[in-house]
């Protein structure tokens, strides 16, 4: 089971789709920091991918082997987190090569979390004492997502040859909640120092929120709060550091 | 337009009775496009070397903003510079591009200061804040009457102080384009006169809801001095744009 967590990314993304006269044309970075939905700094050679979407549809994540769920595609996985940031990046396609596999459509750029975990013998993930966070024993796979974070998106201009830019950053859902499903908490579990909650009767484009507190009446939101977006077809599972002060959960949608 | 004087100032002799000045004119054109992306074009020369002027050196950072971005069009491809907090136009760090036949190439993008244009050449500038004007400069020279534009596509400006038109096009081919960069479009001149030769009056362009003009260029393709416009080629041959007799 794929463990869907939005990247707790404070980041600001600057994305400019700029379809040009021929090529289209997504210049990318971040300030940072970057983070994992854990709170961890992203790790340098993470991987950003480039993920096309097609008119009509909605970007509905990405799977565990790095491919994207529905008829959204992944173009290009770049390693290119350094410094806990995301690089100055462009990518740039053949505007012949995109009329023919990327027509219009949405384009995105989405941080992949590919971190490899120290097990201990029992296959547990070994905390590091000194930061409190799972200790990484490799990143920056090919084909592989535990988790991902959309980062910035942008509409491709229609015709290939305006030569403007479509846009700057996009808020990745833009769905209304009244019309989401209410989510269940299918289980809660305890696993060395983080509780994972899963999730299920959750639907894509929105995005479901852990929210913690002492007690029922004082449950809120936290600024690292983990995060990720609802599945069709899959639970999705929400971690958050085991800590006093956090014994009581709400899942909220958004 | 304002022009600002004596930018270099060198000393070729001295002696007690005499001594020799050269002096260089810096032009410095201010720019209200309003538009979020605007084709800059190259006017003057690089005032270090005299020769062609380098990006780094092109557009001055005065009301821009961080994360701005220029983005040149050079044999098929974007390059892209983003405007650093030290306000300094830092290229790409890595480069992505999706060929024809699907290939992926891997590189870096070129040092602002290496990368340089010619006279009456264009670049696209991508702006945040569209409010307010901003500035272009160069080493002021007047052999900038015509630009040549090359290959299929090109990025061409209008290198003069004042708005013009193209008076002429050498090598102009029919099918070839001229496309000018608008709010949220790009108006679209194609030329209809007979092939090998320049009839000025052979340009077609819409007009109104449904009309279509053949004529001379109108006051809609008059490119605003230190902007530029598009000119594509239909059959790759570089063509010599004249602005002026």
């Amino acid at each position: 089971m794929k463990k869907t967590l939005i990247a707790a990314c404070v980041a600001v993304a600057s994305a400019a789709a700029f379809a040009g006269i021929n090529n289209v044309v997504i210049s990318f970075s971040t300030p940072g920091p970057d983070k994992y939905s854990d709170g961890m700094p992203v790790i340098d050679g993470e991987r950003y991918a480039l993920v096309w979407t097609p008119e009509g549809s909605e970007f509905a994540g990405v799977k565990s082997d790095g491919t994207a769920e529905g008829d959204s595609k992944v173009v290009i996985a770049a390693p290119v987190a350094k410094d806990g940031c995301c690089l100055r990046v462009l990518f740039q396609v053949d505007e012949d090569y995109a009329a023919k596999t990327y027509p219009g459509g949405t384009w995105s750029v989405v941080m992949l979390d590919t971190r490899v975990f120290v097990l201990d013998a029992d296959g547990k993930p070994v905390v590091d004492a000194a930061t409190g966070l799972r200790a990484v024993k490799s990143c920056g796979a090919a084909g592989v997502a535990n988790s991902y974070g959309v980062v910035g998106s942008a509409k491709a201009a229609k015709g290939g040859e305006l030569g403007i830019a479509a846009g700057g950053v996009a808020a990745s859902s833009a769905s209304p909640v009244a019309d989401a499903p209410a989510p269940v908490v299918k289980g809660i579990s305890v696993d060395g120092d983080y509780v994972y909650v899963t999730i299920t009767s959750t639907k894509p484009a929105f995005k479901y929120t852990l929210e913690t507190g002492a007690t029922p009446d004082s449950i809120s939101e936290k600024a690292d709060a983990d995060a990720g977006f609802g599945s069709e077809t899959k639970d999705i599972i929400l971690v958050s550091p085991k800590k006093a002060g956090g014994e009581f959960f709400k899942v909220n949608c958004k | 337009m304002k022009k600002l004087l004596c930018g270099v100032l060198s000393v070729s002799a001295m002696s007690l009775f005499a001594v020799d000045v050269t002096v260089a004119t810096v032009d410095v054109t201010a720019i209200n496009s309003g538009l979020s992306n605007t084709v800059v074009a190259v006017s003057g020369l690089d005032l270090a070397t005299g020769g062609a002027l380098a990006i780094s050196n092109l557009v001055k950072t005065t009301n821009l903003t961080v994360g701005d971005r220029l983005y040149a069009f050079s044999n098929g491809k974007y390059e892209c510079w983003t405007l650093s907090a030290a306000q300094k136009w830092e290229r790409a760090e890595k480069q992505y591009t999706i060929s024809g036949s699907g290939e992926i190439v891997e590189d870096s993008g070129t040092p602002a200061s290496l990368f340089t244009l010619t006279v009456g050449s264009g670049i696209w500038l991508s702006r945040q804040d569209a409010t307010k004007p901003f500035y272009i400069y160069g080493q002021h020279t007047d052999t900038k009457t015509s630009t040549v534009a090359a290959g299929a596509t090109a990025l061409v400006g209008n290198p003069m102080q004042t708005a013009k038109a193209p008076v002429s096009i050498v090598g102009c081919k029919n099918g070839d384009r001229i496309l000018v960069p608008g709010a949220g479009m790009l108006r679209e001149f194609k030329y209809v006169g007979t092939n090998d030769s320049y009839e000025s009056d052979k340009w077609e362009y819409k007009k109104g809801w449904n009309g279509t003009v053949t004529g001379s260029l109108p006051a809609t393709a008059t490119v605003p001095a230190g902007t530029g416009f598009w000119y594509k080629s239909t059959g790759e041959q570089p063509v010599t744009i004249n602005w002026v007799e």
